[in-house]
């Protein structure tokens, strides 16, 4: 309402440069996209929901010889392309981040081929994309109304409104004939950042990969001290990252990793007022708030060449992302500065953390900014 | 010496003056009134109370927009829409001042009988100023926090804008484009210029409520694509108008650099500056080396002062979610000035260097899908000049009906005595 009614177009001025103090102006730069437009996952704060990836962080390995690598297409959405020798007319591509939610793209891949009833999501096969859990999706007919005698198989997995899909699509024949090597490159699928083993270490930035293995994003031919990655950077953050956890592939938060069977751990940057946080995160574990003397009380822990206030929270999780653990456990280091709070958040069953609680310290102690 | 004006020039300025200061005028402004607060009130059924008050309030003319239900007939849709063109309140009450001030003041006679009507006049004269001095010169907004957090900016409920932010040591330097100045987004591209900046912003797509979504293949999207540097592709879909949840701006820009033209493309989404928008993520872009932002956000204004929540406390009715009270506790720091508690809680705000603090709102709401505690204080801001002229005028309103019906009090008794009196003597 407020801009009704205008004439189109014209000319502005900045005002005159005015120089505002950090605490007046907290602004962190340099943002990616997802995170500064509140495409999370629909449950953080902000209107819209979502994780972030990249499609350069994908990468096939050993895929089977059948599928012969092609140059990526990203304005097609494209990101890595693959065909088969014996029939061109087939192609296979990873689109790695597509938005507009999984009906609306079900309702589209089945509209491809003239089908206006899409089945339930729950009736479609199990599939697994680059580590992710997903869905498979087999039709044939008339694709897109030109190519009659056509057949796709179609994985997906979703985070919120983003979806990483592999595609398949070529003459029926082609494509019921290449299936089981379909799911055989998808299998060989995972993310820079990930791992499609979920008891394979992740392949980090900076990390070393075996002799002759096929190129990938952001490794370096240098190895990380015995036991751990060598200090990945995401975003604005940097830390040596412990054995055993699985980096976190489509998060919006900084390096989100996981452990066990449903802990994860992650950094995060948060608007000041220690204490009403320490209650937020204290709420979490159904614990009631406490008092100033509390939090001045908390033990510190070293992190982002500071200190930070060490939280060790039991009880039942349920988190404001809705996240619920009963019998759970968080630890969490927060360094307050600047007008904000940078925090390290781990939380899994109770058993889990423990196992984690050295590596978690060593964690946030090599915790850093990058440039 | 004075000229005196022709008898003719007399004549025509009187009757001006009469024709303006008519008592018909009056009622027939009154009435209007008394239409357009109907037509308003009405139209909130389907308009925020904020837009209500812009269209059918502060407007110059309106044209009100009503189903007529005619007889037998029940459904809404089927109703007789008639479109009535009507002042808005702007032009009635500038007409209702010129009209009281000529005919209330300046056509009356100055007399001592008369005093009482003349300082009633003003004092309702004046009562309209501090309307239009509001309208014109005042700023709301709010301060959100959680326990244990200050600030010393308040942010704007409704007014928007761009904001140009460069990194200099631990400080921020911006510019600002207030959101009327970019009106022309709506339908083309505003160009933002400014001879000390190496680079042109353009601003385009201006949408009053939206959301932004991936694109995706094969996708239509409703506008264009900005595709930022680290490859995501955005654009911005316009949300239907809900007068309960208004939502958000946004808008695409695109900044052309000045040498090389090359082009930075971005959609800005103007998400609110609440205790969990801290810090702001602008869109940031690099350019020699200089890392700049530009966000889009609810206008910023600084305080003269800071004030820290140190206690914000809600009790509800019993056995229910509903509030039976909440307010807070805060410390005003200014400067060279001692800090000072004050406990701010319903009918009693702060007050201080013409701003006011009223105990608004609290959260997060249940609506918004989280729950606390932690909860946050929501204190609406008022930064008015004419904040307490509505009081003085009606100090001035009493004093002159005051006086106005004493002395007619006293004429009254006068007069009587005058006539018992004469009844006497004779």
């Amino acid at each position: 309402m407020a801009l009704a009614g205008c004439q189109p177009g014209g000319e502005a001025q900045w005002s005159a440069p005015v120089t505002k103090s950090a605490d007046q102006r907290p602004t962190q730069f340099g943002v990616p996209t997802r995170s500064r437009l509140a495409l999370g996952d629909g449950k953080s704060p902000g209107p819209i929901a979502g994780g972030a990836s990249t499609g350069k962080q994908f990468v096939a390995q050993d895929p089977p010889a059948v599928w012969a690598a092609q140059p990526s297409q990203p304005s097609m959405f494209k990101d890595l392309v693959w065909r088969i020798a014996a029939d061109p007319a087939a192609e296979c591509y990873l689109t790695a981040q597509v938005g507009g939610g999984v009906s609306g793209n079900l309702a589209r891949w089945y509209g491809q081929f003239g089908v206006k009833e899409v089945p339930a999501i729950e009736s479609m096969p199990v599939f697994e994309l680059a580590g992710r859990p997903g869905r498979l999706i087999e039709l044939s007919g008339n694709y897109k109304g030109t190519n009659p005698g056509y057949a796709m198989i179609l994985g997906f997995a979703a985070d919120g409104d983003s979806l990483a899909t592999l595609k398949f699509t070529g003459p029926e024949a082609t494509v019921k004939a290449h299936r089981e090597s379909f799911l055989a490159l998808a299998k060989s699928l995972r993310s820079a950042s990930g791992s499609a083993d979920p008891k394979a270490p992740p392949i980090e930035r900076g990390q070393q990969m075996p002799p002759g293995h096929p190129p990938v994003p952001g490794a370096e031919p240098s190895a990380g001290p015995h036991g751990t990655a060598p200090a990945p950077s995401e975003g604005p953050f940097a830390a040596t990252v412990p054995t055993g956890w699985q980096a976190k592939a489509g998060s919006s938060k900084a390096l989100h990793h996981t452990f066990g069977s449903e802990g994860e751990v992650y950094v995060w940057q948060i608007g000041s007022g220690l204490k009403s946080n320490v209650d937020m995160w204290r709420n979490e574990m159904g614990l009631g708030a406490t008092d100033d003397a509390g939090v001045a009380a908390l033990p510190k822990v070293p992190m982002l060449g500071g200190e930070a206030v060490l939280l060790d929270l039991k009880g039942d999780l349920r988190s404001m992302s809705g996240k619920q653990i009963p019998g759970a456990r968080m630890l969490l280091a927060a360094q307050e500065s600047g007008g904000s709070i940078v925090f390290v958040k781990l939380v899994g069953k109770a058993d889990e953390v423990e196992a984690q609680r050295a590596g978690f310290l060593a964690f946030c102690a090599s915790l850093r900014r990058t440039p | 010496m004075t000229a005196v004006p022709a008898p003719a020039e007399r004549s025509t300025v009187a009757s001006v003056l009469a024709a303006v200061s008519s008592m018909r005028i009056t009622v027939v402004l009154l009435l209007l009134l008394g239409v357009l607060t109907f037509a308003g009130t009405l139209a909130q059924e389907h308009l925020s109370p904020i837009d209500a008050q812009r269209e059918y309030f502060e407007s110059g003319f309106v044209v009100w927009d009503t189903k007529v239900p005619l007889f037998g007939i029940r459904n809404a849709s089927d109703a007789l829409t008639v479109k009535v063109p009507l002042p808005g309140g702007y032009t009635i009450l500038l007409l209702l001042f010129v009209n009281l001030v000529v005919g209330g003041v300046v056509r009356h006679r100055w007399t001592k009988r008369n005093l009482g009507i003349l300082v009633t006049h003003l004092g309702i004269g004046l009562l309209l100023v501090a309307g239009f001095v509001k309208m014109h010169w005042s700023h709301q907004g709010h301060v959100s926090l959680f326990e244990g957090a200050s600030s010393r900016t308040m942010v704007s409920f409704h007014e928007y804008e761009l904001a140009l932010l460069r990194r200099e040591g631990d400080d921020i330097v911006e510019r600002v484009v207030p959101a009327t100045a970019l009106e022309g987004a709506r339908h083309g591209t505003v160009k933002i210029t400014d001879a000390s900046l190496p680079f042109t912003v353009e601003v385009s797509g201006w949408l009053d409520s939206c959301q932004p979504r991936l694109a995706g293949p094969m996708m239509k999207p409703p506008g264009p694509v900005a595709t930022d540097a680290d490859g995501t592709s955005v654009f911005l879909e316009s949300l239907p108008y809900d007068k309960d949840a208004p939502g958000f701006a946004g808008c695409r820009v695109n900044v052309v650099e000045r040498v090389g033209l090359a082009e930075h493309s971005a959609v800005l989404f103007g998400l609110g500056s609440g205790p969990r928008q801290n810090p702001r993520q602008p869109y940031t872009f690099t350019i020699d080396g200089v890392q700049w932002g530009l966000d889009l956000r609810h206008e910023l204004r600084d305080l003269p002062f800071e004030v820290k929540l140190d206690k914000f406390e809600k009790t509800d009715h019993p056995g229910t979610a509903n509030p039976r009270d909440f307010s807070s506790w805060v410390t005003v720091r200014e400067q060279g000035g001692e800090p000072r508690q004050v406990h701010i809680y319903m009918n009693h705000p702060l007050r201080s260097h013409d701003h006011v603090f009223f105990q608004a709102s609290w959260g997060p709401s249940p609506q918004s899908g989280m729950q606390g505690p932690p909860f946050f204080s929501v204190l609406e801001v008022a930064n008015n000049p004419s904040d307490a002229w509505p009081k003085y005028a009606s100090y001035v309103v009493l004093l002159g009906l005051l006086w106005h019906f004493v002395a007619k009090l006293f004429r009254f008794l006068k007069s009587s005595t005058n006539r018992a009196s004469g009844e006497a003597v004779s």
